[in-house]
């Protein structure tokens, strides 16, 4: 059989960095083909190469032995190539049948006018076509759940006949039922012919679903390779590049004296009735699937959002955060899930970013800035946490993600936090970056501090914490001890189970 | 070489107000009197008080374009103050002006500040609605023409000069150049030197990760408006002061002098960067195009077209220069 779908030689740079080098892999039809890698390996950048979004800055793209050059993505999608993203790209205004014609609405006559009944009736016979029963041709996108929106998306890529279809992540939201309903989709495009490019840091996912797999590695290929013909200790060595000893630097942390006690927090369509306590000297996880309220829970403990009932304590004493401005009066400190939008003022320096939440408190007279000390707590934090920056006056943008995450932590360190909220710590950010974030964390847990953790990657939940909260669908469906949890007893409490 | 690329390319507004006054001073030998120097800076003087003020809000973010209208109320509400109490010495004529100038510039920018901060209104919609209830006030208030017989001693603050000579008996030192280097100087302080300053440029860089370092945006913003009325206000009474009289129509278009000034001084229209003395570059850049244009006479309406032109190619490469760094 003929590969569809070739990188050959691919090179891509970017200023300053070699983000693919001598990439080449071939796509056959009717396979599912994983891609692996730690984050900044290079997936990213090659399925854009693939999909029209960047060009190659060396090597050619071959699609069905023609060399192709896309320069935007529609010209891959109308050639067959089709992307399906982690953030979905539904329009949540429209109905299921609008989003699916989207771009390629049939006309009365082609003429001007929309031909809606057309449209619907083609969108409901390709559901039925694909035996999606839950959703219908006129349903509005907002009122579907996430599994049914990928299920559009599906059905959108099956309705414009692609040939190869990549997915960034496609169960990361998913409970198990419902990857059940995608894995069947995917056969079905798989026995169709079609080429399936499937990213995914779930390794049981791999060895259940793919045909071969490629590994790259900091922005090269490590091997390509037949899935049923390696372990899974194989892949991730691979993936990694070496033995990682002690990874999550794991330490006794002895628990002290409660920190802050949670008392049925709800919140209208978000979460209801969350009741926990962290302890001092403790981190603990809080562990959901992409959408179970987990960032909710903690935005409202920090005083960003307005709690429906319930009531919250630091070290004893009921408080009532009106603004983070309270939260960080009480020594609370929150690291947002999204570095960029939420986490750093991008175009700032590293300095001005590392002391904001602390100016109330650290200034001279008459409100004037205190910049001696703020180049001082700068510079020392940064030696502290070994962030690798240039200088203190560098833009934060211009710093890797570890080393941005590093300032984040810094920055509550420096406003004398006690009690850290972090949500998705170590998201996009390297192997040796997190191994380093977990190091500081174990420190500052030992120094007194208490840590709630929100995390969707199980091994690091499992490496990092000491007990583990798991919520399903804005409730709380359980709590383990770090010691008795297994990967197989928390997603059983984070799905929805397929009887209700 | 890098930096100095770095150098040329964050200081281009500077090399183009010097080049400007080469060409100016090239083409017409009066441009480079000391008499027409002194009067470019009263000239620049309501500009800056304006664009001053004008600085904060853009760089929280948002807009204001209400500044000629708020300018105006408050030089015909001083001078209605001034033309029913006559017989006001120097100094109390200065602090009914600046008085008013403060009432005014309050209530407007409480006024914007209170639709953006609390009800989420659009900064260009609340302040367009500022512009036009301003603008109405101002006929209101006056009866529809200007407010005239405003004593000599109501003069002082906009017209008066220090430094008399047998040369120049009028004096050589502007009071309102004086007047208006403290209150910027005093607004560059506040904005580069305090917390609050950083607090601004941190809630135009991003609202959510200033409000969740414990900021209260809402205030910041707040008070970015009633700094910008407050300034606008002040640069209104002294145009007033200047003419001794307040006219209903003064100041019309100004914003667009303004926000063309504070964009020229490179601060940014998407918020987060830029600063007041840099803005005074540009208010200087262009008081040197009005100026020079009326020397070389050409007709005024032209020099509008002018003036819109470069705001356009100042936002054109401000955006040019963000894609870069994105």
């Amino acid at each position: 059989m003929e590969p569809n779908l070739q990188a050959v030689h691919i090179h891509k740079r970017f200023p300053g960095v070699h983000a693919l080098t001598d990439v080449s892999i071939d796509f056959y039809p009717g396979e599912v083909h994983a891609l692996l890698g730690e984050n900044g390996a290079g997936k990213s950048t090659l399925i854009k190469i693939l999909s029209g979004v960047y060009e190659a800055t060396e090597g050619t793209v071959l699609f069905e032995g023609k060399e192709v050059c896309f320069h935007v993505p529609g010209e891959a999608l109308s050639a067959g190539i089709a992307v399906i993203h982690q953030e979905l790209s539904i329009a949540n205004d429209l109905t299921v049948a609008e989003n699916i014609f989207l771009g390629a609405e049939p006309r009365v006559n082609n003429g001007p006018f929309l031909n809606r009944a057309r449209m619907n009736a083609d969108t409901q016979a390709l559901l039925d076509q694909m035996k999606i029963t839950n959703i219908k041709a006129t349903d509005l996108a907002r009122d579907l759940t996430v599994a049914q929106q990928q299920m559009v998306e599906i059905a959108k890529v099956v309705n414009k006949r692609a040939k190869v279809v990549i997915m960034d992540e496609p169960t990361s939201s998913l409970s198990e039922h419902e990857i059940n309903a995608l894995f069947e989709q995917l056969d079905n495009l798989r026995r169709n012919n079609v080429t399936i490019i499937y990213i995914s840091h779930r390794m049981a996912e791999i060895f259940r679903m793919c045909d071969r797999a490629t590994v790259l590695r900091d922005g090269c290929k490590v091997m390509t390779c037949m899935v049923k013909d390696v372990t899974e200790t194989q892949i991730v060595n691979s993936m990694v590049g070496r033995e990682i000893k002690d990874y999550y630097n794991r330490r006794a942390h002895t628990r002290g004296k409660e920190m802050l006690r949670v008392e049925g927090l709800s919140r209208a369509k978000e979460f209801r009735d969350i009741s926990f306590t962290a302890y001092e000297g403790e981190i603990l996880g809080f562990y959901g699937l992409i959408g179970a309220g987990r960032t909710e829970v903690m935005e409202t403990i920090f005083g960003a959002r307005t709690a429906d009932a319930g009531k919250v304590f630091v070290e004893g004493e009921e408080v009532h955060f009106k603004s983070p401005k309270d939260a960080i009066e009480h020594r609370v400190g929150l690291v947002t899930e999204d570095r960029r939008r939420t986490g750093l003022m991008l175009q700032a320096t590293l300095c001005h970013n590392i002391v904001l939440p602390s100016l109330p408190y650290h200034h001279k007279k008459f409100g004037f800035l205190d910049t001696r000390w703020e180049t001082n707590i700068a510079g020392e934090m940064t030696g502290t946490l070994r962030v690798k920056t240039p200088s203190i006056q560098t833009i934060i943008a211009n710093l890797s993600g570890g080393n941005q995450q590093k300032v984040i932590l810094a920055k509550w360190l420096i406003a004398n936090s006690r009690i850290l909220l972090l949500d998705e710590p170590t998201r996009g950010i390297d192997v040796n970056a997190k191994s380093e974030f977990y190091a500081l964390m174990n420190d500052f847990v030992a120094q007194g501090g208490c840590i709630v953790m929100v995390s969707s990657e199980l091994p690091e939940m499992l490496g990092v914490a000491d007990r583990i909260i798991v919520m399903r669908e804005g409730v709380q469906s359980g709590e383990i001890s770090g010691a008795e949890a297994t990967e197989h007893s928390i997603i059983q409490l984070a799905s929805v189970q397929s009887n209700v | 070489m890098e930096k100095v690329k770095s150098f040329a390319t964050r200081n281009i507004i500077v090399f183009v107000l010097i080049a400007l006054c080469l060409a100016f001073g090239l083409g017409s030998k009066a441009f480079i009197s000391a008499q027409n120097i002194v009067n470019l800076t009263t000239q620049m003087a309501i500009n800056a008080m304006l664009s001053a003020g004008l600085t904060f809000v853009i760089i929280l973010g948002g807009i204001d374009i209400s500044v000629g209208s708020v300018a105006a109320l408050a030089g015909v509400t001083g001078a209605l103050i001034a033309r029913a109490n006559p017989e006001a010495s120097v100094f109390t004529a200065s602090l009914i002006w600046v008085g008013s100038a403060l009432v005014v510039g309050l209530l407007c920018g409480a006024f914007n500040g209170l639709m953006i901060a609390k009800f989420k209104v659009v900064p260009m919609i609340a302040t367009l609605a500022m512009l036009n209830i301003g603008r109405g006030l101002c006929f209101v208030l006056s009866g529809g023409s200007s407010v005239s017989g405003v004593k000599s001693a109501y003069s002082f603050l906009g017209a008066a000069r220090l430094l008399k000579t047998v040369d120049k008996p009028t004096g050589w030192i502007p009071i309102i150049t004086i007047f208006v280097i403290i209150v910027v100087f005093i607004m560059h302080t506040l904005l580069s030197k305090t917390v609050f300053g950083r607090h601004v440029y941190a809630t135009g860089s991003n609202t959510h990760v200033a409000h969740l370092s414990g900021i209260n945006t809402g205030r910041t913003i707040f008070l970015g408006h009633v700094i910008c009325a407050v300034m606008a206000a002040l640069g209104g009474v002294l145009n007033a002061s200047k003419l001794q009289n307040g006219q209903p129509g003064a100041c019309d278009g100004y914003e667009m002098y303004a926000i063309a000034a504070t964009v020229l001084g490179g601060t940014s229209l998407s918020g987060g960067r830029g600063s007041v003395s840099r803005a005074m570059i540009g208010v200087a850049v262009i008081a040197v195009i009005n100026n020079g244009m009326n020397l070389m006479h050409i007709n005024s309406y032209w020099q509008k077209v002018v003036i819109g032109a470069i705001i356009l190619m100042a936002v054109i490469l401000d955006m040019a220069q963000k894609r870069r760094k994105a």
